[in-house]
Parts: C-alpha cells; sequence; structure tokens
C-alpha cells in the first residue's frame, strides 16, 4: 500500500467522494521505482466513477503494466469542488498509485471517448502544469499522446497533443517506449523523439503538419511539413483478438461506479454497417474471440476481482456466433456463484428472451429496442437491419413473456427525415402498446398496463461513416423536430402508455461541430477553457453560450461545420487517417442511403469496404452460419 | 452459522465510506472463496451486518461485521484466506464462532473506545486538560443537535462512560448503542466549550479502538469486546450440510453445527471471568470513577496515547 497521499486530510475532508483520489483499490498496480524506466500516466478525461468503468483504459493499464520497465499509474478530472481547491492551493495534479505530480511522468496518455470532453484536456493539462499547447513544451514535460474512437479526427484537439495513436493500442506502445528510451539515452531531446515517433506505423505527430483552408473556409491542403513524415497515417489494428493480453486482474474500485463489474470483451467490429455507426466502420472487419478463450477469462476475472456481475462487452452481442453456447456457461456458473449477467443489447427473438429470464427479473427489468428510425423507408436509409415486424414479434414474445416494460430508442434529424418519419415514432410506439393489450388477457397484465418509453436522441454525422457528407440539422430545426414528435405520440389511441423524452439539442449541435471540425477549433476549445468551461459532458456545466462566444471570437461559426452541405471531392480534416475502411466505400453507401436502399451485411455478402487488407476477422474466416439466420 | 469478524482500517483507507467499505468485503468474501450464505429472491445478496458504520476520515483498531456462513474452515485459516483476500489498509484480526442465541453485531453495540488527538499546530489555546474533573463532575453536558425536524437537545452526559487525558489527546468510552451514540467530536467541543473555548475545524485525529457490548446478568453488567462473544473455530473447521438447497435451509443446518461444535469445545459464550485482562471496569458507575483517576496530567504523559490496559483487549498476552 501507498501511505503517501498528495491532498491533505483537511482537503480530503472537503471534498465529496475523496475516495477518487486515493488510489490504493485492490489491483492496482505498484512498482520499484528504482526498477522503472517510464512512467505512464494514464487518463481518462471525466470524474473517476465514469473513467474506471471503461474497458479500455484496463486492458492498456495492464499491458503496459505487464512490461517490466514500465510503470503505468491512472488520472482521472478532479471533480469540480477539488479542481477550485487544486488551483487556489496550486496543488499540481497526481496519478492515483504513486500519488507524485503528473508533469514528473514520461507520458501522460490520455483517452478520447466523447467529444465533450475536450475541455476536460485542458483542465488536466492545466492542473498538472503541463503547458496547454504542444509546441510550448520543453523536455521537461510529459509526451502528451491521445487515442481512441475521436482520435480518428484528432484535428479539433491537434494544437494539444505531441502525439496520437491511431487505432487498437495492443500493437505498436512497446515501439514507441523503446525508441522513447533509446532517444533519452542518447540525450536525443524531445523535438528529435516526436520526429522519429511521427514515422512509427499508426503514430501521428500534429506538429509536423501544416493545413491550408480555402477562402470559403473549406480544407486546401494538409501535408507533412518535414521530409519523411508519412502523408497518411493507418490505424493500427490486432488481427488475433484471441491471443491478445486481456486484464485479468482489472482494477476493483471501492466507490460505486457507472460500470461496476466484470467486462468481457466478446468481439471486436460489426459486421452490419448501419450508415449513421462510426464505431462500426472504424473498427472492422469484424473479430470473434475464441469461446474457450472467454470462459477462461470469465471465471478468471470473477476470482480475481470478487465482483457479482458479469457483462459482454461488443458491438453487437447477438451477431457473435458462438453466443448459445458462451450463454450456456455463464449462466450455469454465474447461477451456482451468486453472479448476475447483465446482458447487453441483444437482438429481441425467442432466444434472447430465454436467456434473459433465466438471468434477470422479468417483472423489474425492461426490454430495450434500437429502431433508431420511425419508418421502413427511413431504416433503409440508415442499413438498420430491423423490420417493423421484428419489432412486433420481438415485443409480443415479451408481453407473453410476462415483460411489460419497453425502451425504444430513436434518432431525429436523420438524412432524408420527412414528418412522415416522424409520425413513424409515434406510430410504432403505439402498435407496440396496442400489441400489449391483443397479447395480454386483461386477468394477466400485472401492473395494469404497459409502459412504453420512447426516447429520442439527435443525430451527429462523424467522420469515416456514409454520412459524413450529410448536413446536421440547426439546434431549431432539432427542436421543431422534438415538438412534432411529442405531440404526435400525444395524438396515438395508446398515448397513455406512451412517455417520451428527447435530450439536448445544444450539447448535440456542438458535439457535431467537433466531431468534424479542423484544426482551428484548437483556439475555439482553449478560449472557452479560459472562460472556466469544462465539464461539459455534464449538463449542469455546460455553457452554450459561452461556447457561441468563443466560436464568434475566433471568427468561426458552429454553422459551417455543421449544417453544412459538404462536397463529393471536399478534403475533410480526418482524410489523412487511413481507417480501412475507404473514401471510394464511403461516398458508394451515401449515394445508397439517399436512395433508400439497403446494405447486405458482412455474412451475407462482401460489400469491398477495404477493410480486407487486414486479412482477419470475418474476411478470411470462413463464416459460421448464425443460429437465427439472417433477416 | 454466524461468524463474528474483527478488522482494522488504516492510513489511506480512512477515507473510504462505510457503504464502501461493505461493498469492499462482499468482494473480498468472493476473492477469499467463503461459504457465505445469500437471501433467495432474483437479486441475492450475501448475510452481513456491520456493528456500527465508522465515520469518513477516522481509523481504527477494532470494527465489526457478522456474517453467515454454510461451512467455515477454522478461525485461523479464515482470517488468513481473508486477509490475501483484502488490501494493506483493511486488515482482519479475528473470527470467531457466535453463539445461536448471540445479537448481530449492529444491535449488539453498546460502547466504543476511541484516542482523539489533536492535529499538530491545532491544540487548543487553553491548559486544556485542566478541566476534566469539573467537565465530568457536570450533572448533564447538554448540546444542540441538528435533526431533521430542528435542533434539539441531547445531553451527552450519561453516554460518556470514560474520558481522560493521554499526551496530546484523550481516550473517550462512550455509548455507541443505536438510541444512545455519541460522537467523539462532539463530546470533544462540550469539553474544550467547557474550558471557554472551541474547537478548530478537523483539528482531530480520531482513532476508534474497540466495540463494546454488554455481558453478564442484570446488576453485574460489564463491557466486552465484541470478538468476546464469540470463540475460536478449531483448525479443522465446520463442515456444512449438503441436504437441502436454499438459503433457508443453508442458514439452519449453520446454525445447529455452530451450536453444536460450541457444546463440543464445552464453552458457553466466553465471558469476562475467563480473560479478566481483557474486560473493562464492570459497571457505568466504575468507569465513571476509573476515569476520573486516570486524568491527572502526570499519569497522561506516561501513558501516551495507549488506554489502560484494561482497555486494550488488542493487547492480550
Amino acid at each position: 500500500m501507498n501511505q503517501k497521499l498528495a491532498l491533505s486530510d483537511d482537503i480530503l475532508m472537503q471534498v465529496e467522494k475523496p475516495a477518487r483520489y486515493i488510489g490504493n483499490e485492490y489491483n492496482a498496480v505498484y512498482k520499484d521505482l528504482s526498477r522503472v524506466k517510464v512512467r505512464f500516466a494514464m487518463c481518462f478525461p471525466d470524474v473517476y466513477e465514469i473513467g474506471m468503468s471503461h474497458l479500455g483504459i484496463q486492458i492498456l493499464y495492464d499491458m503496459f503494466n505487464s512490461m517490466e520497465d514500465v510503470w503505468c499509474e491512472r488520472v482521472y478530472s478532479p471533480w469540480v469542488d477539488l479542481d477550485r481547491i487544486m488551483r487556489r492551493e496550486h496543488i499540481p495534479l497526481f496519478a492515483l498509485e504513486s500519488q507524485d505530480p503528473i508533469r514528473d511522468f514520461d507520458f501522460l496518455g490520455i483517452t478520447l471517448q466523447y467529444e465533450m470532453c475536450y475541455t476536460n484536456i485542458l483542465q488536466v493539462l492545466d492542473l498538472s502544469g503541463i503547458p496547454l499547447l504542444a509546441r510550448e513544451r520543453g523536455d521537461e514535460s510529459p509526451i502528451v499522446i491521445g487515442g481512441g474512437p475521436c482520435a480518428y479526427n484528432p484535428e479539433p484537439i491537434a494544437d494539444f497533443f505531441d502525439l496520437f495513436y491511431i487505432g487498437e493500442g495492443e500493437t505498436r506502445y512497446r515501439e514507441l517506449l523503446d525508441l522513447y528510451k533509446d532517444c533519452r539515452d542518447r540525450g536525443l531531446g524531445r523535438r528529435e523523439f516526436l520526429c522519429r515517433a511521427g514515422k512509427l506505423p499508426g503514430i501521428y505527430a500534429p506538429g509536423f503538419y501544416r493545413a491550408l483552408y480555402r477562402e470559403d473556409g473549406t480544407l486546401q491542403s494538409f501535408l507533412p511539413t518535414l521530409e519523411g513524415m508519412p502523408r497518411v497515417i493507418r490505424k493500427e489494428l490486432e488481427p488475433h483478438v484471441s491471443e491478445c493480453s486481456y486484464p485479468l486482474k482489472p482494477v476493483v474500485p471501492y466507490l460505486k461506479i457507472a460500470q461496476d463489474r466484470v467486462v468481457l470483451e466478446i468481439q471486436r467490429g460489426c459486421i452490419r454497417g448501419c450508415r449513421f455507426c462510426q464505431a462500426g466502420q472504424l473498427y472492422r472487419p469484424v473479430r470473434e474471440r475464441d469461446p474457450e478463450v472467454l470462459k477462461r477469462y470469465a471465471l478468471a476475472m470473477l476470482e480475481n476481482t470478487g465482483q457479482e456481475e458479469i457483462t459482454l462487452s461488443s458491438l453487437s452481442s447477438s451477431d457473435y456466433s458462438r453466443l448459445p453456447e458462451l450463454m450456456d456457461f455463464l449462466v450455469r456458473e454465474c447461477g451456482k456463484k451468486h453472479i448476475n449477467i447483465s446482458l447487453p443489447s441483444l437482438r429481441v427473438d425467442a432466444f434472447s428472451l430465454d436467456v434473459m429470464s433465466k438471468v434477470q427479473d422479468v417483472r423489474k427489468s425492461s426490454l430495450t429496442f434500437a429502431p433508431e428510425a420511425g419508418s421502413q423507408r427511413l431504416r433503409d436509409v440508415i442499413n438498420k437491419g430491423l423490420t417493423r415486424e421484428d419489432i412486433l414479434q420481438g415485443a409480443a414474445l415479451a408481453f407473453r413473456g410476462g415483460w411489460t416494460r419497453v425502451k425504444l430508442y430513436f434518432m431525429l434529424g436523420l438524412p432524408t427525415e420527412t414528418e412522415d418519419d416522424m409520425r413513424g415514432i409515434a406510430e410504432l410506439s403505439n402498435d407496440i402498446a396496442a400489441a400489449f393489450f391483443d397479447e395480454v388477457p386483461k386477468d394477466k397484465r400485472v401492473n395494469g398496463r404497459v409502459q412504453i418509453v420512447t426516447s429520442t436522441s439527435f443525430f451527429v454525422p462523424k467522420p469515416f461513416t456514409p454520412f459524413q457528407w450529410a448536413r446536421q440539422c440547426t439546434k431549431e430545426e432539432f427542436l421543431e423536430k422534438a415538438y412534432f414528435t411529442r405531440k404526435a405520440i400525444s395524438e396515438q389511441h395508446n398515448q397513455k402508455s406512451i412517455k417520451y423524452n428527447y435530450h439536448e439539442t445544444d450539447a448535440s449541435v456542438l458535439e457535431g461541430a467537433l466531431a468534424r471540425g479542423d484544426r482551428r477549433l484548437s483556439r475555439v476549445i482553449q478560449k472557452v477553457y479560459e472562460k472556466g468551461c469544462f465539464y461539459d459532458a455534464w449538463s449542469e456545466y455546460f455553457r452554450y453560450d459561452a461556447w457561441l462566444e468563443a466560436f464568434e471570437e475566433c471568427g468561426l461559426t458552429l454553422d459551417f461545420y455543421t449544417s453544412r452541405e459538404r462536397g463529393e471531392d471536399e478534403l475533410f480534416p480526418w482524410d489523412f487517417i487511413d481507417c480501412g475502411v475507404t473514401r471510394e466505400f464511403l461516398w458508394r453507401e451515401w449515394q445508397k442511403a439517399l436512395e433508400g436502399k439497403v446494405s447486405p451485411n458482412c455474412k451475407q455478402q462482401c460489400q469491398g469496404c477495404g477493410a480486407a487488407r487486414f486479412g482477419c476477422g470475418i474476411c478470411v474466416e470462413p463464416h459460421r452460419e448464425n443460429r437465427t439466420g439472417e433477416i | 452459522m454466524k461468524i463474528r469478524i474483527k478488522f482494522q482500517k488504516s492510513g489511506p483507507l480512512r477515507f473510504i465510506g462505510h457503504l464502501d467499505v461493505m461493498r469492499f468485503f462482499q468482494k473480498a468474501i468472493r476473492r477469499a472463496g467463503l461459504d457465505i450464505v445469500y437471501t433467495g429472491g432474483f437479486s441475492p445478496h450475501q448475510i452481513m451486518t456491520f456493528a456500527a458504520p465508522l465515520g469518513v476520515g477516522l481509523e481504527s483498531e477494532g470494527e465489526y461485521m457478522d456474517i453467515e456462513l454454510a461451512s467455515a474452515p477454522g478461525s485461523r485459516e479464515l482470517t488468513e484466506r481473508l486477509n490475501a483476500a483484502s488490501v494493506p489498509g483493511i486488515r482482519i484480526l479475528s473470527a470467531r464462532l457466535l453463539p445461536r442465541e448471540a445479537g448481530n453485531a449492529m444491535a449488539s453495540v453498546a460502547a466504543a473506545g476511541y484516542t482523539v488527538c489533536f492535529r499538530p499546530g491545532r491544540e487548543p489555546e487553553a491548559a486544556w486538560r485542566e478541566g476534566v474533573e469539573k467537565f465530568l463532575d457536570r450533572e448533564a453536558i447538554p448540546v444542540q443537535k441538528e435533526t431533521k425536524k430542528g435542533i434539539s437537545t441531547v445531553d451527552l452526559r450519561p453516554g460518556i462512560f470514560r474520558f481522560s487525558c493521554q499526551g496530546n489527546g484523550v481516550y473517550m468510552l462512550l455509548d455507541a448503542s443505536s438510541a444512545g451514540n455519541i460522537k467523539p467530536q462532539t463530546v470533544m467541543a462540550a469539553y474544550l466549550e467547557s474550558l471557554g473555548g472551541s474547537l478548530q475545524e478537523n483539528a482531530l485525529s480520531i482513532t476508534r479502538l474497540e466495540i463494546y457490548t454488554w455481558a453478564g446478568e442484570a446488576g453485574e453488567r460489564h463491557l466486552v469486546p465484541l470478538e468476546e462473544i464469540g470463540q475460536e473455530i478449531p483448525p479443522e473447521g465446520i463442515p456444512g450440510e449438503n441436504t437441502e438447497e436454499g438459503p433457508g435451509a443453508e442458514a439452519e443446518a449453520g446454525d445447529s453445527l455452530g451450536t453444536s461444535a460450541a457444546g463440543e469445545a464445552g464453552n458457553p459464550p466466553v465471558t469476562a471471568g475467563e480473560k479478566p485482562g481483557d474486560t473493562l471496569e464492570s459497571s457505568l458507575k466504575s468507569s465513571l470513577e476509573s476515569s476520573l483517576e486516570n486524568n491527572s496530567p502526570e499519569n497522561s504523559a506516561e501513558d501516551s496515547l495507549e488506554a489502560p490496559a484494561g482497555d486494550r483487549p488488542g493487547d492480550r498476552p
């Protein structure tokens, strides 16, 4: 145990949840500093309970700490109460394990999971005493490296990072750290290291690139400023998912965190190709883990953590070809040990309902459908292979099985959306309620009625999706759509059984600007931070007006990034990244979307997306027949 | 069968709240592979009761929880297995089998002993050791207490069983029962106020030393540490009965086994008489008297932070 604490008792007694800052959790890794050559601080720029719930950090923490010469520690955003105290008393941000200041580390790795955390990156740098701008850092500052899904368009935060790691972390970090040690031993200095790192596969060193813009604000060119720097950075990918390292001893927090359970990642990637989904494109090709390996992992992790719940992680668990076998095993093993199985969103069918009824209390749990769009036409546009019949049949089965609560997720503002599509949301919700009254006779209705919760979020186009060319709605349009949907629901026969929620409009608009933004947004983000904004992902701290001001002060507009139509030939800020899926494929999909044509999934027929060049996963393996056949 | 676990909580873990400690033990018990009994239903939980929540920021030498096991290894193995599944800041000190009729940890709590020290630089200005006798001679020590309904007045005096100066701090033995629990910081604030001073913010560093329950017949009641109610489980342990499935059946089987094991060992619930060195003064009244005796500054200096030997069952030979 580390007895040392970076914060005094006075401070720890003042702040909410001091357990966020003291480390010493079960399975936290402590090392003898005299034998450590590289100190790596791994940061999730949000509060502890969110950051600790993230599987990616546990994977990298485990991988780094399995290296003898590396000590990887964790750091999260201090909550606003501690943030105030640290600024007032000039306390530098520290890592949880050693409680040592971050500024003394060799690396600060920051995972980029959502755009709304960008101001928290600046909070972390600022509290650490590291210059916000990469170009102002000297040899004494840690190397600041970003990774994760938002690193696929790193441009809006390019000024704050020395390096970005593009793709899955399992493959190149060893090389990067060896290069670092080598440069340090030879006294080569920061710039020289970054210059060499930028030539490693998968590593992007933004300081060696320059963006030029046309008069209309669009990107004219994006090129390296240094001989030998790659013009295109290809994402890294772990081809052998059953053999790579996996955290069998994840850190067990004291606090109740957002995802307080063992997480079993059953596959990477997704066969579906929903056109709005970024993850579905970024993580291609789909690679399944060997079920025998997963069974071993599950038992080891439960034993090593004492967690009482396990969950499966993947983009679409129903598509995992060995799911029945794995679920049988888990239900059997977990039943003996009083361990809950929390189910990820499975396609609702006879199989999943059977599994769910075994592991959940039917009366208390709710079923979730994500039709995403209200009409079949619009579901075809987004390539969501879920039909009205699938949904109604699934709901009918569920109602007969005793479920009375259903959650429905939709998006508003999808490309080509009309009033009919929005009305479709109301009608589908109504039809599901009607199915309950048809299926369940009066005397068997446990709570008397059915509860449908219909939620809509606002569609945000993301890079590397067929919708990267699409126009995003304005705030006003979003609001109108939400009101229209609410009214349409109130006109339904079963409206008393339907509850309607919609997401915040402001945050969706800003998320859109940051997602498809360019390098000029770094200045906007810095200005907003200097106005005192961070924790933008928390609605109570998000200040839309401050963001609007900052855009204006930088001579930029939100509309340029969000509601502008983009042409076929426009050069995008993220085009220098090769994520495996080609731009030609994405354009083809965009055109098919506009024609309302669906594309078959990877198991049905290869669409030539480009990911086959990785030579692994579904692109090379014989396709196993899925249990339910294909829709 | 019911097992009483005594543990220590120290170092940085003083900042882990009570609910988090409970969650910690639920996981540690799984890691240790103990045969704990679960409640029924769709969200089964381990049968586990804590004696008295410890405030955030306090360390403790003597925390307690009772757990229900279907089968149990010997006390020593149980302690070792739990320690192997624990973190350094939470150390299991003992694991003892409770007699069937014993009340649960929470209901049994009568009193708790604390050392209360001033943090460096936050000692009161006045000659603060000088007023103990006068403080304890008072018929009543009323203090204002904020409750959900507003402010009410509580008399601290009946709940102060012992209050003696030692070195930089005070040893206190206070009522910790559910009806009359009082906090050491409240008592210290009242004491300093009686001297015309006041307690600075976050001035105290508090360690709970032990939690006690009443033992003995009416009229001869005395306080004993909670662990004294239980007894050692022999090294061979106590097997479970594999008759029926279900928590209810397991619990009963465990209970009867527990009792018979206790019978074999020939020990009724351990009482003060068998371990004279471990028990406290025999009644509330004598506690008070002795606290007065122990109260002189000279005495305190010698004793340093140690409580009088009789108050420290942890010190047993």
